[in-house]
């Protein structure tokens, strides 16, 4: 686990809180699913992360926050999902899917 | 249509074809998945499944129901779909964690019995989250399985999104069911 996690552990746990109520809506930008395609992570994979993830990393732009979550899929592989969490519309917006090696 | 975050419009797609779910062939999505567009270009930012647990579950359970030996990807996207690593799913067939892993990297076929024994865990775990298939273990205790699909076809699956009754508790929800599937 991340040396920094602790400082998003509220943003970890309501990340996961969203990504496990069933009303959510996952929306994936063009972007993200060209990445899982190269990748070989499926919708499944980065909603099972998400469920169980930390926050490592948190970025405020001019428009929106992405919070970076780390997670492990059910095969056991290591994957950082980009997302723009919105709470109140009970959305998820997934912006990139980054592998360990591209660290 | 709706407004979508930013300068974005909503839009249900008439026909989606589905390939981000982990199968080998695409799955079909009628009148559900839902694009996001550019408001002023009309360019497609970005895709959604409403009810994406419903959606793979529903998928899952459709293939599962279908009389054909399922294959080491489909084995292992309904592995995915029931949130379980290998062990567990070894643990309930009761065989080996390496003999479930042969079979979901393809290098062992399941025998019948376990493979029927996979599909009523896989039916059984998800028709909670599908409730509009139908499903009674005698569908796939009397299955006929066939080896493999008749040259040059593939599994065809089309879902769409119904109003769904309750028969029990008469509440009315929006549920994933089965269009037409053509073998």
């Amino acid at each position: 686990m991340p040396k920094n996690v602790a400082l998003f552990e509220n943003e970890g746990s309501r990340l996961r809180e969203l990504a496990r109520d069933p009303n959510v809506l996952i929306i994936f930008t063009k972007h993200a699913q060209d990445r899982m395609r190269e990748r070989s992570v499926s919708r499944i994979d980065i909603q099972s992360i998400l469920k169980r993830c930390s926050v490592v990393k948190f970025e405020e732009s001019r428009w929106e926050e992405t919070w970076r979550a780390e997670g492990k899929d059910r095969d056991g592989r290591v994957l950082q999902v980009e997302v723009v969490p919105y709470e109140r519309e009970l959305e998820i917006k997934i912006i990139t899917v980054i592998t360990p090696m591209q660290r | 249509m709706t407004r979508g975050h930013g300068n974005t419009i909503r839009e249900t797609m008439p026909v989606h074809e589905e390939d981000l779910i982990g199968l080998p062939y695409p799955v079909i999505i009628r009148d559900a998945a839902v694009c996001e567009k550019d408001a002023d270009t009309g360019e497609i930012l970005s895709y959604a499944i409403p009810d994406l647990d419903g959606f793979v579950a529903a998928v899952a359970m459709v293939r599962a129901l279908m009389p054909v030996k399922l294959s080491q990807e489909e084995v292992r996207f309904m592995r995915k779909v029931l949130d379980l690593p290998a062990k567990k799913i070894a643990e309930y067939l009761a065989i080996d964690p390496s003999t479930y892993s042969r079979w979901e990297n393809g290098r062992q076929t399941a025998g019948e019995l376990v493979e029927r024994m996979f599909r009523h865990h896989v039916c059984a775990e998800l028709k909670g989250r599908v409730p509009a298939i139908d499903f009674e273990p005698s569908m796939i205790n009397k299955m006929k399985i066939k080896p493999v699909w008749p040259e040059g076809d593939k599994p065809q699956i089309l879902l769409t999104r119904i109003v769904f009754k309750d028969g029990a508790t008469r509440r009315k929800s929006n549920q994933w069911d089965a269009g037409a599937i053509a073998a």
